[in-house]
Parts: structure tokens; C-alpha cells; sequence
């Protein structure tokens, strides 16, 4: 299967087309990995957070603005995570092409408190399947509300936006009595 | 439009230079909106990272997975070696020993009663002397060449008889079933039982145990090897 099939089989919410992507450069990873001096262990480490990386980027539609292949790009990814374990300070021009992809966090986040954003991910995993399963594809996965709907087979936008507000509604709740019952 | 649509295009970064505006602005004035803001970005990275997570841990069980299917096919291997093994060891053991031990338990040459040696000196040997001589002195390929030859001299029939048992004790079973089963040499009246019995232990050896019976049953009505007929028999039906 090629790399344009794999990646509109992610798009489309294929859970199987990224373990593809992931069994087909794993042995030339780890043997590129080798070079740097990283132990086995943390070369599998490194290349699996490379492909949740490369996962995410596919997903936002970064990717597709790319000219390169999937494989250049995951090895770039995954030899700046090489570096970063290293502790090797990056100023190599070979990622630099790819750098904007790596410095995701947008500048509002720093508003954003760690301890606030653990609650919310501990409410959020207390979530349904259903639920968890709108809000995956709203925040994660940047769908719009058209794309959701179609994906999750709903009658209208009306719907996938009542079911959101529910969930939303629902983080809120958790959040609110875990403060309650810190209180006491 | 409405509030909540604003912050759901600033949250999947797809609002409008002129929404952005009136985000910033609403921000500034309204503190419930800014909260409301506040709370959606931590909403977007909470879910970010517990699907990462997920994501990891996926591709780990997807890992271990690999990894125990490999073991497994590594220890079907090691089980399939040692049952190998194991059966060619218990093959070994169980089936041509048993043969193989009958025969040796049974097996010794016939003796000499033809013509005991006695070396004259000066006289040269005929064949059958010379033959006789090595069978007593028990260098059984030496008697085998000699009876041999003997044997296509004047083709006297018991020494196609110790050619055969010469060759046995010298270990060449399959060539001295040979020579004994030979459908061209008579065999003397003296000798076929104890050809019979000669052949059965051949036969045994070379563990063709269907032979080995009949020639065994046919021991059986005669006499002399009867007994150990019977007992081997037993043991190998």
C-alpha cells in the first residue's frame, strides 16, 4: 500500500494504517538509531513517540502540505527526539525544515496551568466511549463539525454539536464535584 | 454569531483576522468569556495528551504483542527440537536396538566340523584348508575371500555355507543373506536348518522382520534351534 492510501486511510479514522506505517520503518529505525550511541530500548521509545508525532501531524493536515515522504519525515522527527535524549543541542539545518512541526504548543498556552490541564485529562478519560469519541475528533483531531457528523454517522450538525455541549457539560460536572470533594 | 461558535473556531485555529479581533476584545471585557476560552484551550490539551498516551501505549502493546508472538514461535521451535530428539532417541532404543540386540545375543558362528586344521609343513594349502584355517583363527574376511573361492572351484555345497557365516561374522549381513538366500546353490541336507536359522538372524538384522519370522517358523519344526526360535519369536511378534 503507498503512503498516499495510508495516509487517507488515517484520515479516515483506519486504526490499522498507522501500526502499517510503524511495522514498515521500525527495523531501519532501530538500525539508524544505532549510530547515536541509544541503547535498543530507547531507540523503540524514541521511534514510537516519533510515530505518535507523525500521527498527530497527518491528522492536523500538517503533513500533506509536505513535499517529502513519510519516511523523511519520521526519521526527522525521530532524530530530533535522538538529539533531545542525547541532550545534543539541535541547530542542524537537516530539521530545520521540519522544526515547525515539532513547536506545536501555540503562544496561549502558556496561560495555561499544568495542574488544570491534569484534571481535565483525568475528567476527560472518566468520559463514555461516545463522548470521549466526539471530543477525540473536535480537539485531537481538529475535525469540523460536518466531518464528525459524517464520521460518526449522526442525523444532523445539530446533533454532534448538542452531544458535545453534553460532554463538555459533563468534564464540568466531574470537575466541579472533584473540587467539592477536595473542599471537604 | 454566537459566542460559543467563536470559540470553537479560535480553538481549531480557524478564525477569521476579524474574529480574532472581536476574541480579543470579548477576552478584555468579559471575564465569564475569558474563562470560558481559558477553560476550551485546557479542554484541546487535556484530550491532546491522554490520546497521545493512548496513541504510546498502543504502539507498546502492538510491540509486546510482536515480541510474545516471536517467543512463542521461538518456543514452539525449541519444543519441536527436543520432541525430534526425543523421538529419534526413543526410536533408537525401542526399535533397531531391539533387533540388533537379538542378534547379537544370538548370533555365533557355526563351528568348524568340516575339517580341523592342522598345518603341515612345507605342504601348500588348497583353498579349503587355507579357508578353514582363517575361520578357526576367526579372521572371518580372509575365510570369506577363501571360501569364496573355493566354492566357484568345484562349487562343494557347505562352503557357499561357511562363506555365508563367514561374511556374517565379519559383519557383511546384507551380503551373507545374499549368499545364503541364493536360489542357485543347493544346500546339503546337513546344513539347511542351520542356513534357516543363519538366515533368520540376517534377516533380523537387516530388520526385515517379515522374513525373519517365516525363516524363524521353518527353525521351529527342526530340532536343534528351536528353543531359541520360540524365544526370539515372542519377543519380536
Amino acid at each position: 500500500m503507498n503512503e498516499e492510501r495510508l495516509i487517507e486511510r488515517i484520515l479516515s479514522g483506519d486504526q490499522k494504517a498507522i501500526e502499517k506505517i510503524y511495522n514498515r520503518y521500525k527495523t531501519e529505525f532501530l538500525i539508524y538509531a544505532s549510530r547515536f550511541s541509544v541503547n535498543n530500548e530507547d531507540a523503540v521509545d524514541i521511534y514510537q513517540d516519533s510515530i505518535v508525532v507523525l500521527y498527530e501531524n497527518i491528522l492536523s493536515g500538517k503533513l500533506s502540505s509536505l513535499t517529502s515522504s513519510v519516511k523523511t519525515y519520521l526519521f526527522a522527527v525521530g532524530k530530533y527526539k535522538i538529539y533531545n535524549r542525547l541532550k545534543v543541542k539541535t541547530t542542524t539545518a537537516d530539521i530545520a525544515d521540519y522544526e515547525f512541526l515539532l513547536t506545536d504548543e501555540s503562544e496561549e498556552e502558556f496561560l495555561l496551568q499544568e495542574e488544570n490541564t491534569l484534571k481535565v485529562q483525568r475528567a476527560y478519560s472518566q468520559l463514555g466511549g461516545k463522548c470521549r469519541e466526539v471530543l477525540k475528533l473536535f480537539y485531537y483531531e481538529n475535525r469540523t463539525i460536518e466531518e464528525i457528523k459524517d464520521r460518526l454517522a449522526y442525523t444532523s450538525k445539530d446533533v454532534v454539536k448538542s452531544q458535545k455541549s453534553r460532554c463538555i457539560k459533563q468534564i464540568k460536572e466531574i470537575l466541579l464535584k472533584s473540587k467539592w470533594a477536595n473542599q471537604i | 454569531m454566537g459566542k460559543s461558535d467563536l470559540i470553537e473556531k479560535y480553538i481549531q485555529q480557524k478564525a477569521s483576522e476579524e474574529e480574532l479581533e472581536t476574541i480579543t476584545r470579548l477576552m478584555a471585557e468579559d471575564a465569564v468569556f475569558k474563562e470560558e476560552v481559558s477553560f476550551h484551550l485546557a479542554l484541546r490539551q487535556a484530550v491532546k495528551k491522554e490520546e497521545s498516551q493512548t496513541m504510546k501505549l498502543r504502539l507498546q502493546q502492538l510491540e509486546q504483542r510482536k515480541m510474545k508472538r516471536l517467543q512463542n514461535v521461538q518456543k514452539l521451535w525449541k519444543i519441536a527440537a527436543v520432541l525430534v530428539v526425543g523421538l529419534g532417541v526413543f526410536w533408537l532404543f525401542n526399535r533397531s536396538t531391539d533387533y540388533e540386540k537379538i542378534y547379537v545375543a544370538n548370533f555365533k558362528p557355526y563351528p568348524n566340523i568340516v575339517a580341523p586344521t592342522v598345518r603341515e609343513p612345507g605342504a601348500t594349502e588348497s583353498n579349503k584348508e587355507n579357508a578353514f584355517r582363517y575361520y578357526d583363527q576367526r579372521d572371518y574376511a580372509k575365510a570369506a575371500a577363501a571360501f569364496k573361492e573355493w566354492y566357484n572351484e568345484d562349487k562343494t555345497g557347505y562352503a557357499n555355507f561357511y562363506y555365508g557365516i563367514s561374511l556374517m561374522a565379519d559383519n557383511q549381513v546384507g551380503k551373507a543373506v545374499e549368499v545364503l538366500a541364493d536360489p542357485g546353490w543347493e544346500v546339503p541336507e546337513k546344513y539347511q536348518s542351520q542356513t534357516d536359522w543363519y538366515l533368520a538372524l540376517g534377516y533380523l538384522k537387516t530388520e526385515n522382520k517379515e522374513k525373519a519370522m517365516a525363516y524363524l517358523e521353518k527353525v521351529l519344526t527342526d530340532g536343534a534351534r528351536a528353543e531359541q526360535a520360540r524365544e526370539i519369536l515372542k519377543k519380536i511378534k
